[in-house]
């Protein structure tokens, strides 16, 4: 696997794989805890562990947590790879990330009526993932369509 | 890359998203009338404040040797020791039974509905793993209606689930005969102590006992001690 520099999506993959790094340390540090029996410390207010105990924090026993993290490895994967099928895992993962965050986020505004500021961060990185994922799909299709066909 | 691939991928994670928020709310309501888990877990902090460092066996809070014990009998979904948990017992803590002058046991009876038992078997199992005092903070800081039969012994999984428990010894704890009997023995005691309502501080000391009820203020502690130890505190 390989950056090509001179692709036109070089630099949005450098800022994904970056995202997906971020992402991977803050679900790192949200699963550790949940796995070793803390709670996370929140920087304001003490929502994070409020919202880590919830009985919404899991998704048929699994941790959505760990969901992040697996979500965050699988971008950092499409992101260092220059493959069709990289560029549409990435919008395909990172679309999953946006609804997910999106419904998480909801919850726990109506729901659990805490805020988690690792959750709300993770939201954050994946929409900003999601943003770079459409903008490498859309680079991926005008090279596409300007590549001359192949002869027959 | 055709236009109708990324329909598909979009449709693809649409139905994911939709599957897992199926899940969650299937498994999150099918809990009955079982309370969100953070109701309970929003105290656990200050629940963990008023309590670390201070040792805890069975319904006992305090060091084994404290030369006064008091018994707080409660109904967990009283609300009056609701307000005695908030108010009345905190400063008690602080300064008698983490100082090491007193020791505070807890016993609860079941008066006000039959979940009253349940919470009261949740927290016996509890004090098994010697966290009833979690258990029963956290608890007492987040009844429901005193009309409402709320206290399911799905809502005492989650209090004991929130107060740290090991839940698999919980289950059997709370199933099993060792709560059951404690249960008794503290109904029985209750009568012995002529226990008419909760929440009823019986103190005990060297020279005697002294008892009284209800949102008293601190100084009412004092005055106990000095009754029944001869201790001004």
């Amino acid at each position: 696997m390989g950056f090509d520099r001179t692709r036109k999506d070089f630099w949005i993959r450098i800022a994904s794989a970056i995202l997906a790094v971020v992402g991977i340390g803050i679900t790192t540090y949200l699963v550790y805890e949940r796995f070793s029996g803390g709670l996370p410390t929140c920087v304001i207010g003490g929502g994070c562990s409020t919202v880590q105990k919830s009985e919404w924090s899991t998704v048929a026993g699994v941790p959505v947590a760990l969901m992040g993290l697996l979500a965050y490895i699988a971008l950092l994967v499409c992101a260092l790879t220059p493959w069709q099928i990289s560029v549409l895992g990435a919008f395909f993962v990172s679309l999953l990330g946006v609804l997910l965050s999106s419904w998480l986020t909801a919850l726990e505004l109506f729901q659990i009526h805490a805020i988690c500021e690792w959750c709300v961060s993770s939201a954050l990185v994946v929409v900003v993932a999601f943003g770079f994922s459409i903008a490498r799909l859309v680079i991926f299709q005008r090279e596409a369509s300007q590549r001359p066909p192949a002869a027959s | 890359m055709s236009r109708n691939m990324i329909i598909a991928i979009v449709a693809a994670a649409v139905v994911v998203i939709g599957v897992v928020i199926g899940i969650q709310v299937s498994n999150n309501s099918s809990s009955g009338q079982s309370l969100p888990l953070s109701h309970f877990t929003a105290d656990v902090p200050a629940v963990n404040a008023l309590l670390k460092g201070i040792p805890q066996s069975g319904q006992v809070l305090g060091k084994p040797n404290a030369k006064i014990t008091i018994d707080e009998y409660i109904d967990y979904k009283c609300p009056i020791c609701g307000q005695a948990s908030k108010t009345v017992v905190p400063p008690v803590i602080t300064r008698y039974v983490r100082t090491g002058l007193a020791k505070i046991e807890i016993r609860p009876l079941a008066f006000i509905g039959p979940d009253s038992q349940t919470g009261a078997l949740g927290g016996l199992a509890a004090g098994q793993q010697n966290r009833m005092w979690y258990y029963s903070e956290l608890d007492l800081r987040n009844q429901g209606s005193e009309k409402e039969k709320w206290l399911t012994p799905a809502v005492a999984a989650e209090i004991a689930q929130a107060a740290g428990c090991n839940m698999a010894a919980w289950n059997d704890a709370f199933k099993g005969q060792e709560a059951v009997n404690s249960f008794f023995t503290i109904q029985n005691q209750a009568q012995t102590d002529a226990v008419s309502g909760t929440p009823t501080f019986v103190v005990h000391g060297p020279k005697g006992t002294d008892s009284f009820s209800g949102l008293v203020p601190i100084s009412r502690f004092s005055q106990a001690f000095l009754t029944v130890a001869g201790i001004k505190a």
